[in-house]
């Protein structure tokens, strides 16, 4: 008789440590595959997500694999799932269990940022006192206690200097519209929520205990951020370790400009745009309308709506630390959304975070798509309509 | 074929991968101050080392004692060769241990070796990622009297002797030595293996034995800073400068042209 390869009694005790790292959960899954059905993956590989789902009731996941590394931790499946069972948390718990345990390789990209976040606060490695570089020339002062708004670029655009230009459109939309802001200066890190959906938990929670005093002994009562993961994390995560302040995403907060009469647009933008949802704005954070309404807000500017939108958007593949990995081509979901914004027509496809933007970036770069469509932030659209 | 007992010296550094902009040197007291997020790791050298005595334990069986110098030394960090599959770690934790060089290391490893007493084969790594030195294995074999053998990539054991491949410039050479030998491991062995959850749990009732200078009769004047060899005069960073110029040209193949010509200016080419 053939014996199989693999054991099949369950391994209780890899089990209980899956559910000790927060994927409890797994236990609601009755395995009817819509998380599979959903998972953005499926539309390029294989990624048998219910499959994972069951290894991880039984304890026979496979630690040293690539596919507990792939989710972008979009948040289709959750939205979807008819048991509840959070899976992005399970997703986290068996990175958690590789991270803390040491039992397998992580991803080289993504074990070195890791490492640069941890070490000076910033995923490219930087020097901290250069966080606020990107500002140099702009006239902008480094926030005191007092000012009415922290705002917050995540350290993509103040470290990296292709995206770099969503933040400088911000900053003089903010001046225009005569807001009372400054920026982060050295003391301040990454928000963490990356090095949290990687599983790093202790790196994580010393980054936001950290920015959390500093915000508190330097008085920020409101923070404006560029990316959802910021915004999320701020707002979902931030609380329960003691972080007392509102965040609001920079489009949210745009709108409020818009409607108290403080943004004049001077400028047409005889363009057809296209607007991506990205998950931690949309699927996490319900917001929808607020970045649309911005949009529709500039004069000439005609928004269309692609096929995968709102709560169906199609993630760019930066979430859960895969803006950190490489991603074959051919299995980038950015790619296939940049495909859908140019079957819409659409000249530009406007962004609201920077993970999309470099991903989209690249896209159009490597696919040379670079004469058909343009990759613009809301922020630049409403600064060169301003 | 008869167990081999073998010791592996591990040393707790700064983890390599950490970015270089987390690294500063205190000029004034000659000291490399590190950011709090640099986590401390095994050295990756010293993680070869012991799978490359992992890989004599499969092999044809055998123990494998683990030994740590340091000062507050960090458990979790130390226990892990524990988890990927050896038998006894001894820990040499103490002040007195701390400022050292590889002179003092080497001294106070050879005690604790000695207290040890029965061994085949001594592993060290061939160096340690933080000061890249080198010395102390090669100092440990001659305080012991002890055969050396440096830079391996691969080691059989048995009828007491070893077979050893040691790297060279341009390739390897097969060395044999007689037991007790010391020898150092390159990272040509290749990968260490990660400990399994299964390691992991039984290195959860293992308990490290904890020895201080006098349980090793080291003499204190030997050991820490007191026993040092080595003198720091200046501990800098180099600058590093760049410098770029644009080659000009009225067209792509002129602008070629030129940029060989310079290149060929500078013997570059």
């Amino acid at each position: 008789m053939e014996t199989s390869a693999h054991p099949v009694t369950p391994l209780k005790e890899v089990a209980d440590i899956i559910n000790e790292a927060g994927g409890e959960i797994l236990k609601l899954c009755y395995q009817c595959g819509t998380c599979t059905a959903v998972c953005p993956w499926n539309r390029v590989r294989d990624f048998i997500v219910r499959r994972i789902m069951h290894r991880g009731q039984l304890g026979l996941i496979d630690f040293e694999g690539e596919d507990i590394w792939l989710c972008a931790t979009c948040n289709s499946c959750v939205k979807r799932c008819p048991r509840g069972v959070e899976i992005v948390d399970v997703m986290r718990a068996l990175r958690r269990v590789v991270t803390e345990m040491g039992i397998a390789r992580i991803p080289d990209s993504l074990r070195l940022t890791i490492k640069n976040i941890s070490a000076t606060g910033n995923p490219l490695g930087e020097a901290p006192d250069k966080r606020a570089d990107w500002a140099k020339d702009l006239d902008v002062k480094p926030y005191s206690e007092g000012t009415e708004i922290l705002y917050f670029p995540c350290c993509i655009p103040e470290y990296d200097t292709s995206v770099r230009r969503m933040a400088r459109a911000a900053v003089n939309i903010l001046k225009k519209a005569g807001v009372d802001f400054g920026i982060p200066g050295s003391r301040v890190n990454c928000c963490g929520e990356s090095v949290r959906k990687a599983g790093d938990e202790k790196v994580f929670e010393r980054l936001a205990r950290s920015n959390i005093s500093v915000f508190a002994e330097m008085g920020v009562k409101k923070v404006v951020t560029s990316s959802p993961h910021c915004y999320h994390t701020f707002k979902n995560e931030y609380p329960g370790l003691g972080g007392d302040f509102e965040a609001i995403h920079l489009s949210q907060y745009l709108l409020e400009l818009i409607r108290e009469n403080r943004l004049n647009f001077t400028r047409e933008i005889n363009k057809k745009v296209a607007y991506h949802d990205p998950c931690y704005l949309g699927r996490y954070n319900d917001i929808y309308e607020e970045p649309r309404q911005v949009l529709e807000s500039i004069p000439g500017l005609e928004l269309v709506e692609l096929p995968d939108c709102r709560e169906n958007s199609l993630c760019c593949g930066g979430g859960g630390g895969r803006i950190w990995m490489e991603t074959k081509s051919g299995e980038r979901f950015s790619d296939m959304r940049v495909e859908q914004a140019l079957a819409a027509g659409a000249d530009v496809l406007a962004v609201a975070c920077p993970y999309c933007m470099l991903n989209f970036d690249d896209s159009v770069t490597t696919m040379d798509k670079g004469n058909f469509i343009e990759i613009r932030s809301i922020s630049e659209l409403v600064s060169q309509a301003i | 074929m008869t167990a081999v007992r073998m010791i592996v010296c591990c040393k707790q550094v700064p983890d390599p991968e950490a970015p270089p902009e987390s690294f500063r040197i205190d000029p004034e007291r000659n000291r490399i101050v590190l950011t709090p997020g640099v986590s401390a790791v095994i050295d990756p050298y010293a993680e070869r080392a012991l799978e490359a005595a992992l890989r004599v334990k499969d092999a044809q069986g055998g123990k494998i004692t683990v030994l740590s110098l340091g000062t507050n030394l960090l458990p979790d960090v130390v226990r892990k060769p524990l988890s990927m599959g050896a038998d006894e770690l001894i820990l040499l934790d103490d002040e007195a241990f701390a400022g050292g060089d590889s002179w003092s290391t080497a001294y106070a490893l050879s005690m604790a070796i000695k207290k040890i007493g029965d061994y085949d084969l001594i592993f060290c790594g061939r160096q340690a990622s933080d000061w890249d030195a080198g010395q102390v294995g090669p100092g440990i074999a001659e305080m012991l009297g002890l055969p050396l053998v440096t830079t391996a990539r691969k080691i059989t054991a048995g009828n007491g002797k070893a077979t050893v491949d040691k790297i060279t410039d341009d390739g390897y050479e097969v060395v044999e030595v007689s037991l007790p030998a010391l020898i150092t491991v390159s990272n040509e062995v290749g990968e260490p293996r990660y400990p399994t959850i299964k390691g992991i749990m039984g290195a959860r009732k293992k308990e490290p034995v904890i020895w201080k200078p006098d349980d090793i009769g080291a003499e204190s004047s030997r050991i820490g800073a007191a026993g040092c060899r080595t003198k720091m005069v200046k501990l800098f960073q180099p600058v590093h400068e760049g410098k770029c110029e644009i080659i000009e040209g009225n067209s792509p193949d002129e602008a070629i042209a030129n940029l060989v010509t310079k290149l060929r200016e500078a013997r570059i080419v």
